[in-house]
């Protein structure tokens, strides 16, 4: 390349390599570099200046704390967890342990709305259970010849009445403050002859937060045949005959 | 290329703490000065060979012997922390990326032999002999990392002169560095 079209790139080679020129200037010359022999030869020079200019500062010691200070950021002298956590991520590469959280964590939200809908089911079918219960109730309440017959309370603050007809197989319980019964446990009722047998007329547990409690009753006979009610407190699942303490009892 | 350089890089690119310190030990002294000398500040100087040396460790395989020694391309990573500092102070665009230490230091001519330290510290003295604007245009520019039209600003000076200084001041280190007999 001629001297002439050099001319004005030359001026620029010392700015050029102290890092010194503007934007546009540095565009046009490294153009220019990129087939000009004579003018990267020149360069050349003034990049050995500049890395000597570097090179030309009187030395200084620095200060020991860099020198430790340093030592603390090697592999060797960090934390047993920072060299934990560069383990796994040198052993398994970011994405296979961001898929692996993901999955777990979709995998935890699955189970835990499994959870949740179960528990959920449990409830509305308590509820049903309990609306049911309710109805006859009310059905009850609305026949002519049902009779509501006061209970005899065996714990403290428990009030209610139970409604019955003589006639029929069925009477129903509504009863409050019982108290819950403890895990592994539940109340059953207890039909009671003249002769003193017990009968089981069913088993029942309180809802929670609910103030008070319906159990209907299914009688095997006409509970005219019956001379009284009683509640106690059985193992899940219920007994063959009443082995817990007494809740209530209602007179026929 | 001193050979025991070499050999230490390559053992710190294996991982080895020891060869490290050993080249910390060798080389702090210069990288400490440059970005003292930069920076002005003892705390930040102390950041940016930290830095340096972080960087030596993380880059040891990246380091070509076959291009040229270990000092100017470390001084030259040196360089580069400590503008990125510089810049990153004055909220000006860093310059890390820009080039990789590579594309200048193979340029260089080698400086194995036994002058070359000499040969800094006469160059230092043409530095130091430079009429003062002229040594002032040289050390903003290049230790402080600003651009011509910078430098004219910060001075109040015209570009135009700001140009001819910087050109100045090189040739006339050019024509020291073409005459020393230890070249």
């Amino acid at each position: 390349m001629s001297d002439e079209r050099c001319l004005p790139y030359r001026d620029n080679l010392a700015a050029y390599a102290l890092g010194a020129l503007d934007a546009d200037e540095l565009r046009a010359l490294e153009s220019h570099l990129a087939d000009c022999q004579k003018c990267q030869s020149e360069l050349a020079d003034y990049q050995s200046i500049a890395s000597g200019l570097l090179e030309s500062i009187p030395l200084r010691t620095p200060p020991a704390r860099l020198r430790s200070a340093l030592i603390d950021r090697l592999p060797s002298h960090q934390s047993r967890t920072t060299k934990l956590f560069a383990n796994i991520f040198r052993r398994f590469p970011l994405g296979q342990i961001a898929s692996t959280v993901a999955l777990l964590l979709l995998l935890g939200l699955n189970i835990f709305s499994t959870l949740q809908i179960r528990e959920l089911q449990q409830r509305q079918s308590r509820l049903a259970e309990r609306l049911s219960q309710d109805q006859t109730a009310i059905a009850m309440l609305a026949y002519p010849s049902t009779q509501a017959r006061p209970v005899q309370a065996d714990v403290e603050n428990l009030a209610g009445s139970m409604l019955v007809d003589k006639d029929k197989r069925v009477a129903v319980l509504v009863l409050w403050n019982l108290p819950q019964v403890e895990a592994g446990q539940t109340y059953q009722v207890w039909l009671i002859d003249s002769e003193g047998g017990r009968t089981s007329g069913g088993l029942f547990r309180p809802l929670e937060d609910h103030g008070y409690t319906t159990a209907t009753i299914w009688s095997p006979q006409p509970l005219e045949q019956y001379v009284g009610v009683g509640v106690t407190v059985e193992p899940e699942g219920g007994s063959e005959g009443p082995t817990g303490s007494r809740v209530l009892g209602v007179d026929l | 290329m001193n050979p025991d350089d070499h050999q230490l890089v390559l053992r710190v690119a294996k991982g080895d703490e020891h060869a490290f310190l050993s080249l910390y030990d060798r080389y702090s002294p210069r990288v400490y000065a440059l970005t003292l000398r930069m920076l002005g500040d003892i705390m930040l100087a102390e950041e940016a060979t930290q830095d340096t040396f972080l960087k030596l460790w993380s880059r040891a395989r990246q380091f070509n012997p076959g291009k040229g020694s270990l000092a100017p391309w470390l001084l030259t990573i040196a360089h580069r922390t400590a503008l990125d500092r510089l810049r990153l102070e004055s909220r000006r665009p860093p310059v890390s990326n820009s080039e990789e230490p590579d594309q200048t230091w193979s340029t260089l001519p080698d400086k194995t032999t036994l002058s070359s330290e000499a040969r800094w510290r006469s160059l230092h003295f043409a530095v130091q002999s430079l009429p003062e604007e002229q040594r002032q245009v040289i050390d903003l520019a290049y230790y402080k990392g600003m651009s011509q039209s910078e430098i004219a600003e910060v001075l109040g000076w015209p570009l135009g002169t700001v140009k001819s200084r910087v050109r100045a001041a090189m040739q006339a280190l050019r024509q020291h560095w073409l005459e020393d007999p230890a070249k």
